[in-house]
């Protein structure tokens, strides 16, 4: 047997899908109304999964006394109430599921080598268990 | 293969204390969950069972027979019950989310006669839960 711990936290932000190798034209072929020249806004949800041995003293693989104020300073603190294409640096050079995913890894490692952090982002329309899968 | 699930709920109090730790060191790693006189949650749990459905009943498992099962060794086990004081299996261990799915599992894994036990979730809030996972389906996930 297996087991894991999910945490799932929340931010909200605009956004807009465009791309400058594209023309007009085929930004909006593409993206269709996400490529509406105001932006526009989504709730997201980000699931944090942790994998590795249960701790003996405190009965877990990971305190959310320590996880959730990482997750709120590395990702929520960057990404609530912003408007993503503008306001977080990581957007010009990287994708939006990239960002997150490389985040818990880099700030867990003290956490114990033989535990692996997994990130999902939805948006509350779309499943989060299609999009671990 | 095909997988079904089955969601239960219960409700039950707990609190977190490690004997070896000293009063603060408890508060320390613990905080607010560290409180002996305890406090409670709405538990939700799912339960997933693997396999090929019977051609003669076209199930994997009756769906009437899991629910007797969760209800047998789960909920009548620790529904508005303190996990810390009243539940055996927890006996010495810190009832935490992972170590309450994980008693879960293994208090449900010899009763699946038809199929096999795949996944126990439990949530011990919206924004929280633990999941163990057969092993040979693990890395798959």
């Amino acid at each position: 047997m297996r087991i894991s711990l999910t945490r799932r936290y929340h931010f909200a932000a605009s956004h807009r899908l465009h791309s400058p190798a594209l023309s007009m034209a085929e930004n909006e072929r593409i993206y269709g109304k996400c490529n509406s020249p105001y932006g526009h806004g989504h709730n997201y949800a980000v699931e944090v999964t942790i994998t590795g041995p249960i701790d003996p003293d405190t009965g877990m693989i990971a305190n959310l006394r320590d996880l959730d104020p990482f997750v709120q300073g590395e990702v929520i603190e960057a990404f609530d109430y912003k408007y993503l294409n503008e306001d977080v640096p990581e957007f010009q050079a990287a994708k939006f599921t990239g960002v997150l995913r490389s985040s818990p890894q880099r700030g867990l490692s003290g956490c114990g080598s033989k535990r692996r952090a997994k990130t999902v982002l939805n948006t509350p329309e779309s499943s989060p268990y299609e999009k671990r899968r | 293969m095909i997988r079904i699930t089955r969601k239960v709920e219960f409700s039950a109090a707990h609190f977190y204390r490690n004997p070896k730790f000293s009063v603060e060191e408890n508060k320390r790693v613990f905080g607010k969950c560290s409180n002996t006189h305890g406090h409670g949650h709405n538990y939700t749990l799912e339960v997933t069972i693997a396999g090929e459905p019977d051609p003669a009943t076209g199930m994997v498992l009756d769906l009437k027979e899991l629910k007797d099962i969760l209800q047998r060794e789960v909920v009548e086990r620790m529904d508005h019950r303190h996990l810390n004081h009243e539940v055996p299996e927890l006996a010495g261990k810190i009832p935490t989310c992972e170590n309450v799915a994980a008693v879960i599992w293994n208090l449900l894994e010899p009763k699946i006669v038809r199929g096999k036990l795949d996944r126990v979730r439990l949530y011990e809030s919206e924004d929280l839960f633990a999941d163990c996972t057969a092993e040979e389906n693990g890395l798959k996930r």
